[in-house]
């Protein structure tokens, strides 16, 4: 095994295994604090002492969730529930969750109804006219109560210096997935589909301190290593997340690499950059105001639509590859806009619906197929 | 001899053609005119004297007239958006990409803007956002973040009432119209007279037995939703409180069957399917006498941070308590047995916890609520036998509870 496939089976174990990673977490006598979707200011839970932890559902029915939501919602948001109503997330000391649409909205008040005072919500409300002073002082005075909330539940005290040092390791780790995301793309042969989602997703459950070092030595070892893309379909993904085992696996199969994303959970995420040497708590607020190009932003210039076009083009992709999230309406409304700017652009686009609860994938299966043999 | 025409329910059915017609004629002369969400503050627009007109409104009427196919198949094919959207947004993008109704249902000129607020769904958001860029046209967003918290708190107060303002400018710059003061006190205290008369007069219902029909009720709304700074509609409600105001007097009703028993409505009306809905309720003698849907757009205040925080408040805005605690009000004072709750294909914000919603009702009023799956415009999402099956199996629990009581 070589130093990179050691380091990446690391990853893969604990992607595949998030509860043993809650488990480690809670035996070493943190406490822990879920993360849902999008854009949180988690800073503030590292600051309080507490461990990340993040919740975006997982492959599986919802059958207690169906008690609160109809069938026709986002499945992230109806598995989340699921795991909260059927104590897959115990041991959280809180959730922490934004209402950036509106089954996030729903998700919210259905999550307090079902699983109640066990793992207490953190609402965090974020403001979408975000240019204007009125905005910015909206989100000051939000944050400023989500901290307060995280306090509670992490049984810790936010400062200046800890969400400071806890800004600057955010944003350290967010440059160096960044750079893995590059170094990625250009060692398919290294690092598959599969096992760079794994560094991505592990992320999500690892004290990102740890995480960041072992990212970093992965860089290190792949930025030593040839480019290796040659005889690969290179394409980007857009959409939410790409988590679907059995899209991973057809995507290796079929020799794509993934040379960029547009994907929320992925490198939408680890595009913001918090301004350091201001007052912490304002400068998580000015990251927020300056997200910009996203779904699930307000976006009057369609600037997301652009982004994507953009990003496949600045990475040398020959397609993209839309994972739709099923129901997800801000992607659903994005998503005719951007396949028409692909190919206005000349970039062949592929739409695949996704969500955590569909078991078989052979129509995705025929439809990359396909994909592959215009690439 | 054919019903002289000069009734409430005529008045209030002329003012919104009204509304529309003024803004062709609007359009027509040269003035810039623009689309409105339904819970963007009128009180700007009628100050600015800026003509408007109300897509979410109009693709009711187009819904209910059985026009909506078309255009939503449009929506999916020819723009390619997925049928999981709202379908009001589908016939929107539909009729922006188009011009024109296909049987005529309500037409109503392009916009020059768009005015969007996010306080009854943030699909609005993305919708308006797509209708901007489809037409080249500005889009106005105010943002109304959704509380978690039973109250409105300052800060959204100060959020919003900044939008407000900013809103005001902006349409200033976009239609070279002049803001003045005082005429927006006129229509402020207009407005709020509006919906204070709405509600009283939506409050009717909750005489036993009923004057009104409650689906009557689904029929007015377009006036409060589209014309609530107008003084003609301020008229218009009076004479409809007048009218239901004889009613009881001389004991009639417009509720043209029994009334065996009185249920809460909850959730927007299936407008493609508002007779097939009705006729099983009107066969079993089952009035409606509840309803938030309706009466939501009575909004009342008498200070500009009253009125911001009237817009914070909406319901789809306002957290789970906070929307029981609404439902159990009007249904403790409409005396329902019973309610029929409205699983919205098309409204995701609306009936994301709806079956918690109605589960804590239920309890606190003892009453059954029965869950049936619809949606607000697209005729392909209801099923009338499940309806009717549904509607018979609350008829029994309610006769059931009233015999064992």
């Amino acid at each position: 095994m070589t130093a990179i496939e050691s380091m990446l089976a690391a990853f893969e174990d604990v992607a595949a295994n998030p509860h043993a990673q809650l488990q480690k977490h809670l035996d070493a006598g943190r406490r822990v604090i879920g993360v849902g979707p999008y854009y949180a200011p988690e800073e503030l839970v590292y600051a309080a002492g507490a461990v990340p932890f993040g919740v975006w559902g997982c492959m599986g029915t919802p059958n207690e969730a169906r008690k609160y939501f109809p069938p026709f919602y986002c499945s992230i948001c109806q598995m989340t529930l699921e795991m909260g109503l059927t104590g897959k997330l115990d041991g959280l000391s809180g959730y922490m969750t934004t209402a950036l649409c509106d089954t996030q909205r729903a998700a919210s008040q259905n999550w307090r109804a079902g699983v109640g005072n066990d793992i207490p919500l953190i609402f965090v409300s974020q403001p979408q006219n975000r240019t204007a002073d009125f905005g910015r002082a909206y989100v000051v005075e939000s944050y400023a109560q989500v901290a307060h909330e995280v306090e509670e539940c992490a049984h810790g005290i936010i400062d200046d210096e800890n969400l400071g040092a806890a800004i600057q390791l955010y944003n350290e780790w967010r440059a160096a997935m960044r750079e893995f995301v590059q170094l990625a793309g250009a060692h398919p042969a290294e690092v598959g589909v599969k096992g760079r989602l794994a560094v991505i997703a592990s992320g999500y459950y690892m004290d990102k301190a740890e995480h960041l070092e072992k990212v970093r030595a992965l860089n290190a070892e792949l930025a030593a290593t040839p480019a290796s893309a040659d005889g690969f379909k290179r394409v980007v993904l857009s959409g939410i997340f790409e988590d679907i085992p059995a899209i991973t696996e057809m995507l290796d199969e079929m020799g794509y690499a993934v040379v960029a994303d547009d994907l929320a959970k992925e490198s939408r995420a680890f595009a913001m950059n918090v301004p350091e040497g201001e007052q912490p708590l304002q400068a998580l607020a000015d990251a927020w105001c300056a997200l910009e190009g996203d779904s699930l932003l307000y976006d009057p210039e369609k600037l997301h639509v652009k982004s994507v076009v953009d990003v496949a083009k600045a990475s040398q992709a020959q397609g993209v590859i839309l994972l739709l999230a099923k129901f997800c309406d801000p992607e659903e409304f994005d998503a005719p806009l951007v396949k028409a700017a692909c190919q206005e652009a000349g970039i062949p686009f592929l739409q695949i619906e996704i969500d955590q609860s569909t078991e078989t994938y052979e129509q995705a299966r025929t439809q990359l197929e396909t994909f592959a043999d215009i690439l | 001899m054919a019903e002289e025409k000069t009734g409430a329910k005529y008045v209030l059915r002329a003012i919104p053609d009204k509304c529309y017609e003024e803004a062709i004629e609007a359009k027509a002369r040269g003035e810039m005119i623009g689309w409105s969400a339904s819970n963007f503050p009128q009180e700007i627009c009628t100050t600015l004297g800026i003509p408007v007109v109300y897509p979410e409104s109009q693709a009711a009427q187009i819904a209910a007239k059985r026009g909506a196919l078309p255009l939503l198949e449009h929506a999916e094919g020819d723009l390619g958006y997925s049928n999981d959207l709202c379908a009001y947004a589908r016939i929107s993008l539909a009729y922006a990409d188009v011009g024109k109704c296909p049987g005529g249902e309500r037409d109503m000129p392009l916009p020059d803007f768009v005015l969007c607020c996010n306080n009854i769904c943030n699909c609005m958001m993305k919708w308006y956002e797509n209708l901007g860029k489809q037409l080249g046209i500005p889009v106005i967003m105010i943002d109304v973040p959704y509380s978690n918290d039973y109250d409105i708190d300052g800060k959204r107060i100060a959020y919003v009432g900044a939008q407000f303002r900013a809103a005001i400018k902006q349409l200033e710059e976009i239609t070279g119209k002049t803001w003045d003061e005082e005429k927006f006190q006129e229509v402020c205290r207009r407005s709020s007279e509006c919906g204070r008369l709405w509600l009283e007069a939506a409050s009717y219902t909750n005489y036993k037995p009923s004057p009104v029909n409650g689906f009557e009720l689904f029929n007015h709304m377009a006036v409060a939703t589209v014309a609530r700074g107008r003084e003609e509609s301020v008229e218009a409600f009076r004479m409809l409180i007048d009218d239901y105001r004889s009613f009881v007097a001389n004991n009639e009703s417009n509720w043209h069957a029994p009334e065996n028993h009185r249920i809460m409505f909850e959730g927007i009306a299936c407008w493609p399917y508002l007779r097939a809905t009705l006729t099983p309720l009107k066969e079993a003698g089952v009035n409606t006498t509840a309803m938030v849907y309706g009466p939501a757009f009575g909004i009342t205040y008498n200070t500009f941070d009253e009125m911001v925080e009237a817009y914070c408040s909406v319901p789809n805005a306002v957290n789970l308590e906070r929307s029981v605690e609404l439902r159990k009000q009007v249904g403790a004072a409409g005396k329902i047995e019973g309610g029929l709750v409205h699983i919205n294909r098309s409204c995701k914000m609306w009936s994301g916890f709806s079956p918690e919603l109605a589960r804590r009702v239920s309890a606190d009023l003892n009453v059954p609520m029965v869950l049936f799956d619809g949606d607000q415009a697209d005729p392909r999402n209801f099923s009338e036998a499940q309806y009717q099956t549904r509607v018979e199996g609350l008829v029994e629990i309610m006769d059931s509870a009233r015999k064992g009581a």
